[in-house]
């Protein structure tokens, strides 16, 4: 959380200020203001809650089928506002059961990003010279492959499926955490009042959690958001090769590539995943550039503010 | 300059090296016993064994990978598990096409890149700014197959002016590769434009703020020649470096987009390769791309020293 101002302010204080101190928090003001990210967000709370109210809010089950409503075009009828794919399930319904499966995938690739990434990050920025060069080269060879590329050839090694491509997916992202977490603890290391704690003795286990890992933080945010929609990209993409989400199953990807052998009858079967993807995308990218310019001391633009 | 590009051949050596010892290792993430997997269902012991001979796995596993290393050096990749094909061969007849799609993403990044970057960072703050962070923004986040799909339903179906899926040999006329190169190159190419133009736009805005530019603008030069011959030249480093990343993000894209667009390149090379667990053909894929993106890496820093002469003397 944003942790200085809490810090002073909020520890001692009742509920209601610890609020006001959150909402007066510089950073957060500035996030508030900031039309474009808040609108991302808005969408991101409609996906997840989509995915945690699924059960209840599908108007179809995902997988049902109905031979005599096959093709409807979006919009044309109130039962099916999405339409209905070749095997007359429901488009809606679908794209909420796959929210859920995009939601978790992309989840479980940022964590297993992070486990790997963040405690290499520390590892490489506090270990000394030698493990530094060890831990960056190997980010270099592991980043000297195209992603894509890589996630599909470590595929192709241990098997296809969702949680395999997932893992995979985490592995291939895991150097953007690595290196931005080592950047993050080196500047931190160089300041003032981490040389004043380590002279009164605080151990370095505590200095990095209480020191340096909330200072470190908010870049890892900014990351994390940004990651999340690689991930969601990389589901899709992977289930869409058919070596992730298994059918009958529903996902964005695979979505997409049952409704490609139908491209030129019903394109809404392409398009309307398409563009639910991409907007999911774009939703957290915003907010991704939100966080980076109401937290960071350098703006997206270059100029401080 | 030289000293310079000597010296980042050099550095090249480690990556590729780490890059071998995880192409190699792939044999090894196969579950359970790598010969019995790859033998496919129900195989006889001959085939087995016929397998563990190829992958060498009775060796050491010291020995497996530098007998294996050996053989890559001297241009042996192995053969291909199902075809019988060798694994060299095979990316020998891919190549071509994806190298194609590759230069096809980045004359579409430039060509739209680099106006929108020019354009954003002129008028920082203003209206044409925001159009294009916009434009940016929705780019950035469209997968390239869905641009792909997209492209295919609308120029392709509706307007009918490029083909909708295929390749066509460059024997076969320029004008027919080409038409059926444009769709794709341009889906793939959308992204690296758009993260082309933002650094441009960034990098542009610190630029025009410096010094040499507002005594250029003094001198009485016009605005243009400041903007693109003093600025845009400057400004050009951060996003060179940017296209050189995104050139290995694209080799990997056409992974999907050969896919979209039904042609057969390296991409649809390692992604039948994966389907089919045929481990030699992936490790090649693997080192063939390590080796391009290394290639990327060398023709951007030779880029730097032609953009800035600062950078020649380092």
């Amino acid at each position: 959380m944003s942790s200085s101002s809490i810090g002073a302010s909020g520890a001692v204080a009742p509920r209601a200020s610890l609020l006001r101190a959150v909402t007066q928090n510089r950073s957060v003001r500035r996030f508030l203001r900031n039309v474009p990210a808040l609108i991302g967000l808005v969408f991101l709370l409609v996906l997840v809650l989509a995915a945690v109210l699924e059960p209840w809010i599908l108007p179809h089950p995902p997988n049902q089928q109905d031979l005599d409503n096959t093709f409807v075009a979006p919009f044309t009828q109130g039962a099916h506002l999405l339409g209905t794919d070749n095997l007359g399930r429901d488009v809606l319904s679908r794209i909420i059961a796959a929210d859920r499966v995009a939601l978790r995938a992309a989840a479980t690739a940022v964590t297993v990003s992070m486990l790997i990434g963040i405690p290499l990050g520390f590892v490489a920025a506090m270990g000394g010279k030698w493990v530094d060069l060890i831990v960056m080269r190997l980010t270099d060879a592991l980043q000297s492959l195209p992603p894509l590329m890589l996630a599909i050839a470590l595929l192709g090694a241990i098997g296809p499926g969702l949680t395999n491509a997932m893992v995979v997916i985490g592995v291939v992202f895991s150097p953007a955490f690595l290196r931005i977490v080592r950047a993050a603890v080196m500047e931190i290391l160089s300041e003032t009042y981490i040389e004043a704690s380590r002279s009164i003795g605080t151990p370095t286990l505590r200095l990095v959690l209480t020191r340096i890992a909330p200072n470190a933080l908010p870049p890892v945010l900014v990351q994390a958001s940004i990651v999340t929609g690689m991930a969601l990209i990389a589901e899709a993409s992977l289930s869409l090769l058919g070596l992730g989400v298994a059918p009958p199953q529903a996902s964005w990807g695979l979505m997409i590539s049952q409704g490609y052998n139908f491209l030129y009858q019903q394109s809404s079967l392409v398009i309307v995943p398409g563009v639910v993807l991409a907007l999911a995308v774009l939703a957290l990218n915003l907010v991704g550039d939100g966080l980076r310019d109401s937290i960071g001391r350098v703006s997206g633009d270059g100029n401080d503010r | 300059m030289r000293r310079l590009l000597l010296r980042r051949l050099a550095a090249t050596v480690p990556v590729l090296f780490l890059v071998s010892i995880l192409a190699f290792s792939l044999v090894q993430l196969v579950p359970g016993d790598p010969a019995v997997t790859l033998a496919g269902d129900s195989p006889t012991d001959a085939q087995i064994a016929a397998i563990r001979d190829q992958l060498g796995l009775n060796q050491s596993l010291f020995g497996q990978y530098f007998s294996w290393l050996g053989s890559v050096l001297s241009g042996d990749l192995g053969t291909s598990l199902f075809s019988a094909q060798p694994v060299l061969d095979a990316i020998n007849q891919r190549l071509p096409v994806t190298l194609y799609l590759v230069l096809g993403a980045l004359v579409t990044a430039v060509l739209l890149g680099v106006p929108l970057g020019v354009i954003a960072g002129a008028h920082h703050g203003r209206i044409a700014d925001r159009i294009a962070s916009v434009i940016t923004a929705v780019a950035l986040s469209a997968p390239s197959y869905v641009v792909g799909l997209v492209l295919i339903v609308f120029l392709a179906n509706r307007l009918q002016w490029f083909p909708p899926t295929g390749y066509v040999d460059l024997s076969a006329g320029v004008g027919e590769w080409a038409r059926h190169l444009v769709l794709p190159s341009i889906a793939l190419g959308l992204v690296p434009a758009a993260i082309l133009a933002r650094q441009l736009r960034s990098a542009l805005i610190g630029v025009l703020a410096q010094d040499y530019t507002r005594t250029a603008t003094a001198k009485g030069l016009p605005r243009r020649t400041v903007l693109l011959k003093h600025a845009l030249k400057n400004a050009a480093v951060p996003g060179v470096t940017a296209l050189g990343t995104q050139m290995a993000v694209v080799i990997g894209s056409t992974v999907l987009i050969e896919q979209i667009f039904g042609i057969q390149g390296l991409g649809a090379l390692a992604y039948n390769a994966a389907l089919q667990q045929d481990i030699p053909v992936i490790q090649g894929v693997v080192l063939v791309c390590a080796v391009a993106v290394q290639v990327i890496n060398l023709g951007v820093d030779v880029m730097y020293g032609w953009l800035n002469p600062k950078l020649r003397a380092a």
